[in-house]
């Protein structure tokens, strides 16, 4: 009796564990049907599910090509999901290029471009594309999708990062935010944060508890306003980059911010929103997050640079629209028109209505009111004037991960060029590099 | 001869059947465990990325040239070690405390059971983001009680002294309540004359734990230790949701270093090398373990 007690639980725990392994990674594919009409069937893959406003865009996109391209071309949409760090929707498309199943055409995280540009999963977009059509876009945009010369990917969204600042302690303490044009210098910056932080308030928060991504996006700015970056212009060599002066004078910085109390090394969930910091250095998704917070009256002011001697540099970049590389000679061009239409100014318009992402092209930016006033000026200044891409590296995962390593040694405890280096041994050794 | 025949053939079709029933179960073995064994064995000896799968080439012993240099996979190695050495005993002496206490005939034990046994229904990736949120530094819940006894604040997770000892009781605290429920079972299944016997001749309840009590229990924590045990070498959720592998390796285990190697940064080949030098280390484990407890079991 009590034995079959244990093994009822151990068979629910057993299930329960399953249903908690597979639930949700994905959703259904979409069927393919053949169109009726002779159209030309094209698939495309996307990383969001409809249980988004960003999912459900993408959606009515579709629906929308399929429309105006009726008898000529017909696109099948998938949403799959992504689950966690390289889930989900990654682990479909490693599958897919293995397997020869990939679709004509795919969503692309910016910083991997390099790296399905090099295994040739994706293929350049250029030819399809008119200069004049192309100079709509963001810098950084083109900048992002550029691997070895030639273009490979567009998008119809893009991301930046400020300083958003509590209006009324910034009035309390006397200080005058920067403005877009003019940002603040790392001293300035400090020297805020310095008399902004009191016994239950800190001067800025910068999730300097991230060990992902969000060290390298928010971060590298600063190494890119001193002229240089973690990885050599090809993309292949840290030494003497990522453990240079630059990115030792960056760590430090970071590090002397959190020992001297100005930033928290474990920033508390939402400290910003409840007052708990008065600044936050964080990214254009903020704004939809302080909206749940609206006694928090808040500014935004553009990224820091180094010193008075440096250029400022924001950072950038976000999801893409690429053609596959399996995708059949006939069906290229169709492929290349449907990455068009994913990405026009009316796409990049939605997407900001849809997750409130700043749009990928100039003459979106005039269509959204917000982006003309403050605050939102800030991002569509730093996305036309100073954005800079991450690294466009086929060792960009390695690269970004050893970099964020880096950072959290140092936040606990070790030295700063010893961090960097190791970091650059360990880049090294996992990419065998000489 | 008829009669022979007959017998064959309702022979061969009794062992038709039999072929049916095993065939669902000896089909998902061979697909979802030996050909990705063979396959992990075949990929560990070439340099197989995952988005160049054209370009694999056979090099050899390379990768395992290759892992005696990789100093972060030789401190997941001793990570992983002093995780199973911490976890085992604590979650054993844990799952056995709750299991006494519990064994009662009180009013509404039965709530307590469910409490005790509630963290191990909840997902660890539920448990791990939760815990984070205790052991946060700032103001977490753990740091705030501490604080009041004028304790603290301590690093925990960011200090990459302490940081594996926090998951190693995070980990004992979602797992125990499971080999609860086994231990309360064997120690129902103790015969209570024993007990009674005991009291007669004077023995103290202390006596009568040792001597009773854990005796009838051996085989038992034999199977709860071996399930640990296995459990606990394949520890990734905890890290990869708290720590990251960090602060400064301190959490990097075997399994999420291979995770990694193979998923993020592409290079199936190596992680796969390292799998089979994992896989290589728990059958060395798990037979030593056989073999201590087969002897035990003699005696």
């Amino acid at each position: 009796m009590k034995k079959s007690v244990v093994s009822l639980l151990l068979a629910g725990s057993l299930a329960v564990s399953a249903i908690a392994g597979c639930g949700g990674s994905q959703s259904a594919p979409t069927q393919a049907e053949t169109a009726a009409d002779g159209s030309m069937e094209l698939t495309i893959w996307v990383h969001e599910t409809e249980s988004s406003d960003e999912g459900k865009l993408y959606a009515r996109l579709v629906e929308e090509f399929n429309q105006k391209y009726a008898g000529k071309y017909h696109a099948n949409l998938s949403q799959i999901a992504r689950s966690g760090d390289a889930g989900g929707y990654d682990d479909k498309i490693n599958a897919a290029i293995s397997n020869g199943g990939l679709p004509d055409v795919f969503t692309v995280d910016g910083v991997t471009v390099a790296q399905y540009a090099d295994a040739g999963a994706i293929i350049p977009i250029d030819q399809y594309f008119t200069s004049e059509e192309l100079s709509d876009f963001n810098p950084s945009i083109i900048q992002q999708g550029t691997y070895d010369g030639k273009l490979y990917t567009l998008g119809a969204m893009d991301s930046s990062v400020g300083i958003f600042y509590n209006k009324d302690m910034f009035q309390a303490a006397g200080i005058t935010p920067a403005t877009a044009e003019n940002p603040w210098t790392l001293e300035e910056l400090t020297d805020a944060a310095r008399k902004l932080t009191t016994d239950d308030c800190f001067g800025i928060t910068m999730s300097l508890d991230a060990k992902d991504e969000t060290i390298i996006y928010f971060f590298l700015p600063l190494i890119q306003s001193q002229g240089s970056n973690i990885v050599s212009d090809d993309g292949l060599i840290t030494d003497g980059y990522m453990n240079g002066e630059a990115a030792v004078n960056v760590l430090t910085w970071i590090k002397d911010m959190a020992d001297n109390g100005y930033a928290s090394a474990t920033p508390a969930e939402n400290s910003f929103e409840l007052k708990q910091a008065a600044m936050a250095l964080t990214g254009a998704w903020e704004p939809a997050n302080l909206a749940k917070f609206p006694d928090v009256n808040w500014g935004l002011m553009p990224m820091a640079k180094y010193d008075s001697n440096s250029k400022a540099v924001s950072a950038c970049g976000s999801w893409t629209f690429a053609v596959s590389g399996q995708c059949a000679e006939e069906k290229k061009e169709g492929a290349a028109e449907l990455v068009r239409f994913m990405t026009s100014t009316e796409a990049a318009a939605g997407m900001f209505a849809a997750n409130s992402m700043p749009p990928s092209r100039q003459s979106a930016f005039s269509q959204i009111a917000q982006f003309g006033e403050e605050p939102l000026s800030v991002f569509q200044y730093q996305l036309t004037n100073t954005a800079q891409a991450r690294p466009v590296s086929v060792n960009y995962a390695v690269a970004s991960n050893q970099f964020a390593t880096a950072v959290q040694n140092v936040l606990t405890g070790m030295d700063v060029k010893e961090a960097l280096d190791q970091a650059v041994t360990q880049y090294n050794f996992q990419t065998d590099t000489e | 001869m008829s009669a022979n025949t007959a017998k064959k053939k309702s022979l061969s079709k009794e062992s038709l059947t039999g072929l049916a029933f095993i065939a669902p179960a000896v089909v998902l073995l061979f697909v979802f465990l030996l050909v990705p064994f063979m396959l992990t064995i075949g990929n560990s000896f070439t340099n197989y990325n995952i988005l160049k799968p054209g370009q694999t080439e056979f090099v050899g012993l390379k990768n395992f040239v290759k892992l005696t240099k990789d100093t972060v996979f030789m401190k997941s190695i001793v990570n992983t070690f002093v995780f199973v050495i911490m976890v085992v005993p604590l979650q054993v002496c844990l799952a056995l405390g709750l299991a006494l206490l519990i064994n009662r005939k009180l009013k509404g034990i039965s709530i307590y059971r469910l409490a005790f046994f509630a963290p191990t229904v909840l997902s660890l990736v539920v448990v791990s983001i939760l815990w984070s949120y205790i052991y946060n530094p700032n103001n977490g819940l753990l740091n705030s009680l501490l604080g009041s006894l004028g304790l603290g604040p301590y690093k925990f997770l960011n200090d990459p002294k302490t940081a594996m000892f926090c998951i190693v009781v995070l980990s004992a605290w979602q797992g125990c309540g499971f080999q609860m429920m086994i231990f309360l079972s064997g120690l129902q299944d103790i015969p209570l004359y024993l007990y009674e016997a005991a009291e007669v001749d004077g023995a103290t309840k202390f006596q009568q734990f040792v001597n009773i009590t854990l005796p009838g229990l051996s085989n038992i924590a034999v199977f709860v230790s071996l399930n640990i045990v296995v459990a606990a070498f394949q520890l990734i959720i905890q890290p990869m949701m708290m720590t990251g592998g960090g602060p400064q390796n301190a959490t990097m285990t075997i399994v999420y270093e291979i995770y990694q190697t193979g998923f993020k940064y592409n290079q199936m080949g190596y992680g796969s090398a390292m799998a089979l030098v994992f896989t290589v280390m728990v059958l060395i484990i798990t037979l030593v373990q056989n073999k201590i407890t087969s002897k035990l079991n003699e005696e």
